[in-house]
């Protein structure tokens, strides 16, 4: 959920974030708690991907993306239901990745860890995949670096 | 200084970790295991002095978990161990391989080990070794499991041609003092 930091207005979609609030500010906060706390309700629900959905699109209060349905109703649709793994939106202490799928199409990325580390990726069939760094000498400076030497 | 050993599992870094630490501290390193991700944590020995031609050199060796793009519990499966443990070891070796990526910001020089009986020209080798020299942290290329018949030492050359390459079997100890005069003169 976005709010205009102006008026305090809560945005209704991603266009009116693009255009601007009519307040005339073009300022908007995200507002995470309120966001994870509908995703929450919808993983208890066992909705992961209506809390996936949430959590993705920033949705979670006037206006947002309601979740739909309920774990039945996405078994239904995607033939599976999601683990109770998959349906967490949040990462613990426990957890070694920073990308979780939370349903087909749709993930969770833990940006603080991923920006620290490698990327980790588990899928559900709990095979862990590993994103390398990588980091190469930058051509110029390897070459400054040359002529330093031979001078 | 840190001296890590870095390289993809099963290529014999904590084999060739425990012939430094027999050789220059009398004691090994770690356990090994035809098991891939035996090695799950970073090992540390520290304060060895490698004395050569007048050269002294006090060091701590890091002996890394070996790196992979893909941890898969069930490659452990074969090996007898089961479901659960596979799991738990699959995990394991995952942290592994992020410790020994961030180690790269803590090393000072760095053993990048090749199976010199496996192609080179790997995801990992290129890319670790690439990490490293965009540290500016001096490395040397180990081209180990030469006392195997159908080793190829040329290839690992040809793929890292920049970087001084020195033939040796951590297993049988040849050519162990061919490497430590190479780290001496890197280092010196």
């Amino acid at each position: 959920m976005h709010k205009c930091t102006k008026c305090g207005r809560e945005a209704a979609s991603l266009e009116e974030i693009d255009a601007g609030c009519p307040c005339g500010s073009k300022v908007f906060t995200f507002d995470r708690q309120a966001v994870q706390a509908v995703a929450s309700e919808a993983a208890v629900n066992g909705n992961a991907s209506a809390a996936a959905q949430a959590v993705v699109n920033g949705n979670g209060g006037n206006g947002a993306a309601q979740p739909e349905g309920n774990g039945k109703a996405v078994q239904e649709e995607g033939g599976k239901v999601p683990e109770s793994y998959f349906a967490r939106t949040t990462f613990t202490d426990d957890d070694i990745e920073n990308i979780k799928v939370l349903t087909q199409g749709v993930f969770l990325l833990d940006v603080n860890a991923i920006s620290k580390n490698p990327v980790v990726l588990k899928d559900e069939d709990e095979v862990y995949y590993v994103k390398l760094p990588l980091e190469q000498k930058h051509p110029a400076s390897a070459q400054v670096e040359g002529n330093g030497k031979k001078e | 200084m840190s001296l890590g050993i870095y390289g993809s599992p099963n290529v014999g870094k904590t084999t060739l970790a425990n012939r430094i630490c027999v050789d220059l501290a009398d004691e090994p390193m770690g356990a090994v295991s035809p098991v891939p991700h035996e090695t799950r944590r970073v090992q540390k020995k520290e304060n060895m002095t490698l004395k050569l031609n007048g050269f002294t050199l006090s060091m701590n060796l890091l002996d890394m978990p070996g790196i992979a793009v893909k941890v898969d519990y069930r490659d452990f499966l074969s090996y007898g161990i089961d479901k659960d443990e596979a799991q738990k070891r699959a995990r394991e070796a995952t942290l592994g391989v992020v410790e020994a990526v961030r180690n790269l910001d803590k090393i000072d020089a760095a053993l990048f080990v090749i199976d010199a009986t496996e192609d080179p020209y790997t995801q990992i080798n290129i890319t670790i070794i690439g990490n490293i020299e965009a540290r500016n942290i001096p490395i040397v290329v180990v081209a180990n499991k030469i006392d195997l018949p159908n080793a190829n030492t040329r290839r690992i050359k040809e793929a890292f041609p920049s970087y001084e390459c020195v033939e040796v079997s951590a297993m049988t100890g040849e050519n162990l003092n061919r490497l430590y005069s190479t780290i001496a003169n890197k280092l010196s």
